[in-house]
Formats: C-alpha cells, sequence, structure tokens
C-alpha cells in the first residue's frame, strides 16, 4: 500500500502542487499559510435542514485536532467520549479516521492518558495535534507526548505495515502502527498539559515541538535539558537532531508548531518556543540561524510578555507570527510580526519589518494572499492587515473568542469562534461580510477545504459541506 | 511547646461555651454576609436598587483603587474585602474592612502565604463570611489556612491546614469560600493527612466557629478529578438541616450539616463541579459546564428531587438541558426561570418547571463571575470588563445599562460576583471597587434565623466525638464528649457515660471521656465512643516534642511514622544498597508526585531541620529532595542543578535560588534553620555538602524575609522523578 501512495503522490506533486486537492496537514503545506485556491465552496449552509450539508460525523466531547484530508481520508483529533470501542473505555486521545467521500468511519487510533495527570496531559482534551499526510503514512503527535506514524489505510488493506508488527490490536478499527518516537522516553520531555504538535516535513526529516514546559507549580521546568524541537527521521522514527535552546526558561509549555519553507535561498524550520522567541533553523542539519523575542523587554509574565501558541507562516522570505497566551489565561494585549529570516544571530533588535501592537492575545495562524494578511486574536477581533506595512484595512468584532484561524478559500474568509458562528467574509481590503452560520457549539477548529467540500467541526461533530448536497434528515 | 494550640484544645471554658447547637443568628437582610449573599442563592430582597450608573459619575458613591478576584461581603456599615497585596517579592494576601459609607480603609490584617501551588495572580480567590451572631469574620486564604478575626481586626485563631491535614493547593487557584452557619465554620479542601484520611480526597470540614476546633470531617467522595470552589448552601430537606454541595468528583452531594453524614450523591459531570446549587421547594438545581456522563455535548442545568437518598439514578431529575456550559458561574432564579451565565459570557434563561431553554444573550467573550438578582434586575459583570444591568423577562432581556469599567483598551476584568447591600450594588474589578447608589441603612426584617433548637426526643442514629481532632504533647489530656443524633441529624444530648475505648494509641480514656496520653513516645489513634449499637471516634495525635532523630535502621515496617502527615503511600522506610535503611521516595509517575510530609504540630518555632539526601538517575532524570521547615522549603533540584530556598515555591520572585551542582551517586547533607531577627524579619538559611565531607562553616543560601512566618511543622519534601532517599533526619532547637 505504501508504495502504491507514494508514486500516487510523486506523479501529482511532479504535475503540479494546486492539482492536489487535499488538504494533508495543518496549514495545507509545510510554509503553513492558511490558504486554498480552492473555489466553488459553500458560503451559507443550514445544519437544521441539511441544506449544502454532505455527512456529519460523531466526535468526542471535545476536539482540537484540527481534520486533514488525504488519500480518501478524513483524520480528526478528539477524544473518547463518543466511545467505539468498549474494550477501549475511559478518557482517551482519539485519532478519528473517516471516509472523505461518505463520512464512514474507518478507524481510530486511541490512547490512555497519562498516569501523571494533568500537569502532562490535561483531562478530556484528547488529540489536538493534526496529522501530516504523506506517502500513504500520516504522522501526529499523541496525547502521551509520542510521534506515530500509521498506515493511513489501517489494516482496511490487509497489511500489517512496519516497523512495528506487533500491534496487540489489529482489527479493522484499529491502527497499523509504523513507528512510536516517544518524546519522554528519547529526550526526557515533561510536556506541560498536553503535547499537540502536528508534524511538518522537510525531505525525509519530520519536525515537531516535544511541548517540553513547566510542572504543576508553574515555576519550575522539571526536564530543563529535554529539546523544545526534535527532527525525526520519518522512515525510521529515528531523532536526527534537537535543539535546546530554551532551556529552563520555558514560561509555561510549548504548544506552536514548526513550519518549513525557504527563505533567502535557505530551507529553513521555524518555531516558535516556550520563552516567547521564534527561531529559524537550516531545516537538514539544524544549525540555529537565527532569533527573535516576540515580547517587549519591559514585558511581565503573565501580565504582559507571552508565550506563543501560533503556528510560524513562511510567505516570501518573510515570517509572521503573532503571540498570546493559554486560553485558560483570558485576554490581554498581544504582538504581531513580520520577520526578515534572511538575517542571522538574534534579530530582535533588526528583524523586525513591522510589528502590529493593536492585536490582543491570539492563538491564531495568519492567512497570506494579495498583499494582505488576515490575523485573529482571542478576544474575538479578525485584523486585516497590509501585507508590506502592517497597517490595518479593517478589523471585525466576531463577540466571541477566537480559537482557530482564518482560512481563505477562493476570494472568501471563513473563521469560527467559541459561540459556535463560523462567518465567511469576502477577501477584500474593505471589510463585507458574506454570512454568517452557527454551528450548534464552539467552533474552535479552522475550517479545511478539501476536494471540493469545506470541512467544519464543532466540539463533537464534523461536518463535511458541499455546495448543492442535501444531508437527508 | 505548641502553647497556642495545646491551650486551645485544653481550655474548659472554651470547651464549655461549644455546647449550644444553633446560637441564635441573624442576618438582615441588607447585609451581603458571605459569597452567595443573604439566602446563599446570589438574591437580595432589597428593592429601589440602581438601574443606571457609570463609571464616570452618575450613581457612583465611590470607587476605590483596591481590586480582587473574590467578591467583598457586607456586614453592619463595614465591607470585608480579600485582595491581594504587596510587590511580587512581598505578596500577601490582605483582608481589607472598608467603611461602606465612604470606601475608606478602617483596618487591615495582611497573611502571608506558603507551601502552595496557587500563583500570586491568582491569590485572594475566595470570600470572607461574617458571623452574623459575633461580627467575626473569617478567612480562608489560598494556602488553606483559615483565620478568624475579631470585628476589630484582632486575629481570634487560625487553623493550617496544609501542615495538620496535608492541605494541597493548586495552579488554578480554586479554593472555597467558608459558609458560617449555626455554631460551624465549613469548607473543603483536598488533603492527604494521617489515619483514616491517608488517601488524597477533597474532605468537607466543619470546625467550631468560636474555637476553631474541627467538629467533623466528611468524605462522601469516591474520588476526585479537579480542586474545585462549589460554595455549600444550606436546605431544610423534610426535616434535616443539609449542607448541598457540588463536588470534586463531577457529584453533588447533600450532607447533614450537624454531622457530616451523606444523605445523597448524584453523578453529572466527569469533572469537579465548581458552582454552587439553588433550593426550593424540596428541588436541587444544579448545574456545571463539563463533560456530562451519558453524552458528547457539555454541559448541565438540572433540577433534582432533594428528598431521595442514597446515590441518586436518572429517576431523580425532574429535568435535564444540555449544551448549555456555565463552568464558573453559579445560578440565580426568580420564581418562573433560572439564569446562569456560561463560559462565553452569554446570560441564558431556563423554565424553572421544565428546564427549556428560553432565550440567550451575548454580553462579552469571557466569562467566571456569577450573575446577582435583585429588584427584578440581573447585575452581571464579565471577564471583558463590561457590567451590565440587565431586567429579564419571559421572552428576553432587556439591557437597563451597560458600561466598560477602565478603558476600552485596558479594561479592569471581572471576576468577582457584585454584591447588593443597603441599596447599593457593589461591583469588584480586578482593578477597584465601585459603589453603585445611594446608601440605605435601614434596620430591615431578619433574612435568615436559626434560633436554638430544643433537643431531639427522638431515637439516636448518630454519636459524634468532639472534638474531633486534637494534637497533644506526651503527658497532656484531652476532654472528649460524646454527642448524640438522631436520624435527621438533630442534636439529642452529650451522652454523660458512652463505652470509651482507645485504638492504636498509647495511653488510656476514663469514664468521663478524659484522654490521657502516655508519659512518653508518639502515636496516632483514634478515642472511641460506642453507645448501644452506635459508635464514634475522634482522632487524636500525640508527638513528643523535638529534639527528634530518624535513622531507621530499627524500623519494623516500611510504613513511616503514624503521627507524620502526608507520609502513607508517599515515603517508605526501606533497605538500599550500601546505605542500610532509609526513608525512600520511590519514582512515581502518578499525579501525586510531589509530595511533602510533615512530622510535628503546625505552631514549632525555633528549630533546625537537617537529613542527608540523595537522587538517583533514571531514564536520564533525577528527582527533588528538600525540606521544610516554618513553613519554608529548601529544595535541591535533580534535573535543574540548583538549590533553591523558598516560602511560596509559585511565587518565584520570593526564591532565592543558587545553581549547585550535585551528582546522583553522593549522599549529602542539607540543614535548614530560621532565625527571627529583633527588626521583625526572618533570616532563613540553608546549607547542603558532601555527606561524607565535614560541614562547611558558610551556609549555602539565605534569605531575609520581610513578611516572615513565625512558625511551621518540619518536615520534608520530595518530587519522585527518580528514587530520592532521606537518611539521619534531625530536628532539634537551635542553637
Amino acid at each position: 500500500m505504501m508504495k502504491r501512495a507514494s508514486v500516487l503522490f510523486v506523479l501529482l506533486a511532479a504535475a503540479s502542487a494546486s492539482l492536489s486537492a487535499d488538504w494533508p496537514m495543518w496549514g495545507g503545506t509545510p510554509s503553513r499559510n492558511m490558504v486554498s485556491s480552492m473555489t466553488g465552496l459553500p458560503t451559507t449552509w443550514d445544519l437544521k435542514t441539511g441544506k449544502n450539508v454532505k455527512w456529519v460525523a460523531e466526535l468526542g466531547s471535545q476536539s482540537y485536532g484540527n481534520p486533514v484530508v488525504g488519500g480518501g481520508v478524513v483524520m480528526v483529533g478528539t477524544n473518547n467520549e463518543a466511545m467505539r470501542d468498549p474494550k477501549q473505555p475511559g478518557d482517551r486521545g482519539v485519532l478519528m479516521v473517516f471516509r472523505e467521500a461518505t463520512g464512514e468511519f474507518m478507524w481510530q487510533a486511541t490512547f490512555e492518558k497519562l498516569s501523571s495527570g494533568r500537569a502532562n496531559d490535561w483531562p478530556f482534551q484528547g488529540i489536538a495535534s493534526s496529522p501530516l499526510i504523506i506517502d500513504g503514512v500520516a504522522y501526529f503527535t499523541s496525547n502521551r507526548a509520542q510521534i506515530v506514524a500509521v498506515d493511513l489505510q489501517g489494516f482496511h488493506d490487509n497489511e500489517n505495515d512496519g516497523p512495528t508488527k506487533d500491534e496487540k490490536l489489529t482489527g479493522k478499527n484499529d491502527p497499523d502502527i509504523l513507528w512510536i518516537f516517544d518524546m519522554i522516553e528519547e529526550v526526557g520531555a515533561f510536556p506541560h498539559n498536553l503535547a499537540n504538535c502536528s508534524p511538518v516535513h522537510d525531505n525525509n526529516l519530520l519536525y515537531c515541538s516535544t511541548g517540553n514546559g513547566q510542572d504543576e507549580s508553574h515555576v519550575n521546568v522539571p526536564s530543563p535539558k529535554a529539546p523544545s524541537i526534535v527532527a525525526i527521521d520519518r522512515t525510521t522514527g529515528k531523532l536526527v537532531w534537537e535543539d535546546n535552546s530554551v532551556g529552563d526558561r520555558v514560561l509555561h509549555g510549548q504548544w506552536s508548531t514548526p513550519a518549513v519553507g525557504d527563505i533567502g535561498g535557505v530551507r529553513q524550520v521555524v518555531h516558535a518556543q516556550g520563552d516567547g522567541w521564534v527561531r529559524g533553523y537550516e531545516a537538514q542539519s539544524g544549525k540555529k540561524l537565527w532569533e527573535f523575542d516576540t515580547n517587549p523587554k519591559d514585558s511581565v509574565w503573565p501580565k504582559t510578555r507571552n508565550e506563543v501558541i501560533s503556528t510560524p507562516v513562511i510567505f516570501e522570505n518573510v515570517v509572521y507570527i503573532a503571540n498570546g497566551q493559554d486560553p485558560e489565561h483570558g485576554e490581554g494585549v498581544g504582538h504581531a510580526y513580520a520577520l526578515d529570516g534572511t538575517k542571522r544571530g538574534d534579530i530582535t533588535a533588526t528583524g523586525a519589518l513591522w510589528h502590529f501592537d493593536k492585536i490582543r492575545r491570539s492563538i491564531s495562524t495568519a492567512a497570506i494572499k494579495d498583499g494582505l494578511i488576515y490575523l485573529a486574536d482571542f478576544s474575538g477581533f479578525l485584523h486585516c492587515l497590509d501585507l508590506k506595512t502592517g497597517k490595518p484595512y479593517w478589523t471585525h468584532d466576531m463577540f466571541a473568542a477566537i480559537w482557530g484561524s482564518p482560512m481563505l478559500i477562493g476570494d472568501k474568509v471563513y473563521l469560527g469562534d467559541e459561540d459556535g458562528d463560523v462567518a465567511v467574509i469576502e477577501h477584500s481590503k474593505t471589510f463585507k461580510l458574506v454570512s454568517e452560520q452557527n454551528m450548534g457549539s464552539s467552533v474552535y477548529a479552522t475550517p479545511v477545504p478539501a476536494n471540493g467540500a469545506l470541512f467544519v467541526m464543532n466540539r463533537n461533530q464534523l461536518y463535511a459541506l458541499a455546495e448543492g448536497a442535501q444531508l437527508k434528515k | 511547646m505548641y502553647p497556642a494550640f495545646i491551650q486551645m484544645v485544653r481550655r474548659p471554658a472554651v470547651l464549655g461555651a461549644v455546647l449550644v447547637i444553633g446560637a441564635l443568628t441573624v442576618t438582615r437582610a441588607a447585609d451581603w454576609p458571605e459569597w452567595r449573599g443573604p439566602s446563599r442563592d446570589g438574591r437580595s430582597t432589597e428593592t429601589n436598587l440602581p438601574s443606571k450608573w457609570s463609571p464616570a459619575g452618575e450613581n457612583l458613591a465611590w470607587r476605590i483603587p483596591i481590586g480582587s478576584r473574590s467578591s467583598p461581603v457586607v456586614f453592619g456599615n463595614r465591607i470585608y474585602l480579600n485582595t491581594p497585596t504587596g510587590d511580587p517579592a512581598n505578596t500577601q494576601e490582605r483582608l481589607v474592612a472598608l467603611d461602606a459609607e465612604t470606601g475608606k480603609i478602617v483596618w487591615e490584617r495582611r497573611f502571608s502565604l506558603y507551601l502552595s501551588d496557587v500563583p500570586q495572580h491568582r491569590s485572594s480567590w475566595a470570600s470572607p463570611s461574617v458571623d452574623p451572631e459575633t461580627g467575626n469574620i473569617y478567612l480562608f486564604t489560598v494556602a488553606a489556612q483559615l483565620v478568624c478575626m475579631a470585628p476589630d481586626g484582632k486575629v481570634l485563631w487560625d487553623r493550617s491546614l496544609p501542615d495538620e491535614y496535608g492541605a494541597v493547593t493548586t495552579h488554578g487557584g480554586r479554593t472555597t469560600s467558608p459558609i458560617i452557619e449555626g455554631d460551624k465554620v465549613i469548607l473543603n479542601a483536598l488533603i492527604m493527612a494521617w489515619g483514616d484520611l491517608n488517601r488524597t480526597g477533597n474532605r468537607y470540614f466543619a470546625f467550631d466557629k468560636k474555637t476553631g476546633q474541627t467538629i467533623w470531617i466528611a468524605s462522601p467522595q469516591t474520588r476526585h478529578y479537579d480542586t474545585n470552589y462549589s460554595t455549600p448552601i444550606v436546605a431544610t430537606i423534610e426535616g434535616t438541616r443539609a449542607l448541598i454541595v457540588g463536588g470534586t468528583d463531577g457529584g453533588y452531594h447533600a450532607l447533614k450539616l450537624n454531622t457530616g453524614e451523606r444523605m445523597w450523591s448524584v453523578e453529572v459531570s466527569k469533572r469537579a463541579i465548581l458552582n454552587s446549587p439553588l433550593f426550593r421547594d424540596n428541588v436541587a438545581y444544579i448545574t456545571h459546564g463539563e463533560e456530562n456522563m451519558d453524552t458528547t455535548e457539555m454541559g448541565m442545568i438540572a433540577a433534582v428531587d432533594a428528598t431521595k437518598t442514597g446515590v441518586l439514578t436518572p429517576d431523580a431529575f425532574k429535568w435535564r438541558t444540555r449544551g448549555f456550559l456555565p463552568s464558573y458561574a453559579s445560578p440565580v432564579a426568580d420564581a418562573e426561570r433560572l439564569y446562569t451565565v456560561d463560559n462565553s459570557a452569554i446570560v441564558g434563561a431556563f423554565d424553572l418547571k421544565t428546564g427549556a431553554r428560553l432565550w440567550e444573550k451575548t454580553l462579552g467573550t469571557l466569562q467566571k463571575g456569577s450573575p446577582v438578582l435583585a429588584d427584578g434586575k440581573l447585575y452581571v459583570g464579565t471577564e471583558n470588563g463590561k457590567f451590565f444591568i440587565l431586567r429579564p423577562s419571559a421572552t428576553g432581556v432587556e439591557v437597563l445599562d451597560e458600561d466598560v469599567l477602565g478603558t476600552a483598551a485596558a479594561p479592569e476584568p471581572i471576576v468577582a460576583s457584585p454584591i447588593v447591600a443597603d441599596g447599593r450594588v457593589y461591583v469588584t474589578t480586578m482593578e477597584a471597587i465601585y459603589a453603585i447608589g445611594k446608601r440605605v441603612s435601614r434596620p430591615s426584617a431578619p433574612s435568615r434565623t436559626s434560633a436554638p433548637q430544643p433537643p431531639s426526643t427522638a431515637a439516636p442514629a448518630a454519636v459524634q466525638v468532639f472534638p474531633y481532632e486534637s494534637l497533644i504533647s506526651p503527658g497532656q489530656s484531652v476532654s472528649l464528649k460524646a454527642r448524640l443524633f438522631d436520624a435527621k441529624g438533630n442534636f439529642i444530648r452529650d451522652e454523660p457515660s458512652p463505652a470509651w475505648t482507645v485504638e492504636q494509641l498509647a495511653g488510656a480514656v476514663d469514664a468521663k471521656g478524659t484522654y490521657a496520653s502516655a508519659k512518653s513516645g508518639s502515636s496516632a489513634g483514634f478515642v472511641k465512643a460506642t453507645v448501644g449499637g452506635l459508635s464514634g471516634s475522634a482522632r487524636v495525635r500525640v508527638i513528643e516534642p523535638p529534639p527528634w532523630t530518624w535513622d531507621f535502621e530499627s524500623a519494623a515496617a516500611e510504613a513511616p511514622p503514624a503521627w507524620w502527615t502526608g507520609a502513607p503511600g508517599k515515603v517508605f522506610q526501606r533497605t538500599v544498597e550500601g546505605a542500610g535503611k532509609v526513608l525512600m521516595r520511590p519514582r512515581d509517575e502518578t499525579v501525586g508526585r510531589r509530595a511533602k510530609v510533615f512530622f510535628g504540630a503546625p505552631n514549632l518555632a525555633g528549630y533546625t531541620v537537617e537529613a542527608d539526601v540523595r537522587s538517583r538517575e533514571q531514564r536520564r532524570q533525577r528527582g527533588d529532595v528538600g525540606l521544610i521547615n516554618e513553613r519554608y522549603g529548601l529544595v535541591l533540584f535533580g534535573n535543574g542543578q540548583k538549590l533553591e530556598l523558598h516560602p511560596w515555591q509559585a511565587a518565584d520572585e520570593m526564591t532565592a535560588r543558587v545553581p549547585f551542582t550535585w551528582d546522583a551517586e553522593q549522599w549529602y547533607r542539607m540543614k535548614l534553620r530560621v532565625d527571627h531577627l529583633p527588626d521583625g524579619t526572618a533570616r532563613i538559611r540553608g546549607k547542603v555538602w558532601p555527606a561524607a565531607d565535614v560541614e562547611p562553616a558558610a551556609w549555602t543560601i539565605e534569605k531575609i524575609d520581610k513578611i516572615p512566618h513565625r512558625m511551621g511543622s518540619p518536615g520534608i519534601y520530595a518530587d519522585g522523578i527518580s528514587d530520592v532517599y532521606f537518611d539521619n533526619v534531625k530536628v532539634y532547637k537551635s542553637q
């Protein structure tokens, strides 16, 4: 199975990336820009009548692992409250896999909570990693701080793919695990509250945040020698390089996910880390190239100094990032930057092309197109800025906290909020609301486009929306 | 050796004073003596309350720049507020007494915090409570210290739950506001103590409000998910005075007020309950905003038949409405509707008869505080810094007034709930208190009266031994009473001649219930009173004054000494290679990895603590080891290779810290002493050196504390990231 999928992927990639209408990773591509050129997706829908609703799948009670779509399946991270296997009971992290065309449940991977409790693995948060699908394999981070490689088709292909071949559970509903890299066992990570990294890749390397952070005292980093970022060989699951520039200076946890892109002719992996700094590494070697402090020097944690939870976006040699805090900490001041990743060393004083300080604390990732950048914040504001200057064109108040990210699909921006509303907004220098739909409960995830459908999650359901579809009630 | 504490428990006059059950208590309807108000339902019966105001001045009596995350209370012409004070290196909780007319500070008392994971910005979590009978004020700090103050601010007594009961206070800050009912102060805490309280769990405590002595401790839960702050309400359920409270186990529980016995429990969630319930006409209205038991939809508003008993099944629900998530706000209700606010600041109305969701209105994006209902209006503040006055009806809500407190760029978050007293509404933000409206001091009808009840003549159903907990020195004694209660929890009498027995404890008890300890030696156990087929026990510890030495070599069992607090299941007396028997904290991958063990009384002072320590390396990880003395911790970090001295580890700016390289194969000796200096400060000094070497003259680390602690039980700290060992532990008078 793996070989066939691999060939297919190479062919697609060789033809043109834009022909692949999958959404195989967080952000769609390694640069993490929340943009798709897809057209024809619905701009209105109605959950009550089923208009433009293709299918709905039931998830656990809280779902934070954003959907990805590839190889004919949709994968979602959730918890185990919609228990599908009575032999795997209790609170667990769950990766659920559905058939893209029909929403039919295919298989799931469940992970027991860590016995060390909430300090490492917060109750009911499920799996909050968005998998990376490549070559018929999905890579994700479990709630147990493991990077897990699984066969996309599970055991539906009637093969047990390796290296790991001694799985205890080998039913049709169970995961075909290829390998597991346990970041607690292998590099001593002490994930704070939950390891959530959505892996990204360059060639044969996978990059992942370890989530290493404080213990429940919130002043002590119990494992200061554990790295912030690891690079793993994605065939063997072995460690290739690691970096620990943060040491015991983790403000809280490390929940930002890395991005990969070419900056000034150098393939870089860019990662925002637990001390509130963003760092750029040479992707293959792990050599640190630059670092930037996203906090003003006079800021004080936790009132004004922030961590970074957003994912950096790499666009035309520039890195775009906003800082913020754990939603549990509430609202506060934030900072957004455009960073020149061609500079080297500590670029805090020299690297900011612009600094937007009207943003509030943000955990959202940017969408960039046509000289505009869309950034959302946790206080409920969507900002549209000039990409080159960082000057705002408009700000829209969603009147509810925003956890997800604006997604620019064709000429429409889609954005969900905690009150369950999904706004559809014109991609324009002037604000125009196209529509607003309520999804019934909080929309924490980012709407995702793939193959003519829009995938939107609320807390406990995954909807596939498509123009002209009608869900039978 | 333990002056204050021992005098307290032995003074006969004090014991005599507590025999009256249910003294006359009168709360004026115009007071707001506890967090949930005069009738513990978030309501006031006052009328002509403000419908409009502005922070700029309209209808604003005063604003003072003292804020808090907890609500103030009002009693007579005093406002009492628990608020943090001091710079980050000297943060304390303080109780301020304000003149209600002017907002001026009349007096304040400051309390230093200790041995807590609660960060500074979450201190002063709980509201104080006022006893309507005496006017005394009760404060429960985020460090789990309960303090009783006279109306002039004089401290009358205090209980330190960390060193006495192994209370654990966590990063979330969640701390229950106590209530005062009859002769009792009631609260809950997460503890791990000794004897029958040797497992970590949430317990309900009733303390004698005059003396601080323990009346009962109840453990109605079989599990614990999270810490919580569900403040109990008091209800009369078919003649039984009952507490109804949300547990840390996802259930609501009804307990008999006088004995702590469980009447019923109903499991509704898989997370702790943070809300207070409502009670009316034998129905308990309960809410939560977390996982439900039987659906992936979160949150619940429900009505439960409170007359049922035992573990309630779904047929006890009159109705259940799911999908609305009030994790933090507690509800209020008028005659027709229940109102509450969800986590994203949407206020919702629910039909009291059917639970039907009637309407919703968005007020902001984040909500922590609870609404207050008075004069037909809802008063509610959001964490976004907006304060609303709303008039709810069957079909919707009219916004009478809406104000941003602070500036639009820097709003003042509102976490506390508003309160109503004497014609005024008081709004507390994180930065200030606003007094809205004209103060009308009027002698109004009592809203809550519990007159002394005549003793019951019904058959006895429970024996309660009082005081429930004592800590004495060898040679001292305790006078115990056996109180009888009927099946409804009503007091019958002090039984004059129960059969007294002693269990697991040296010493003897006479026919009058006087327990006399042995002349020497420490022990812990129970004194039991049996009346007919009923019995009840009191917990007693007898602890020799220091000096103490433990080399563990003669230990007969793995279990640590019975009188230590927080030790069972955490530390073991075991033989390790090359060191004989030691005290071991094995590697632990569970929630309770960080253990604090206390050896003695919470009011010891003037001692030095020493121990040999070692932290092994396992899986590239090394655990942390430390000593505790007078509420200060001296901790050697294994992975961190540093030495810290702290009163309150979560308050980073209070911590003294030096790098310290120590290896996994060697034993080190640690030493911690506290000296109280003539200028009122304390000098805390720690020393660490390789155990095989001669003790160096110089101290390794030192801290001068300007807000010092003055006492505390000696003990040890161990974080079982790997196996850690203690040996040759010594506690002796400082020279």
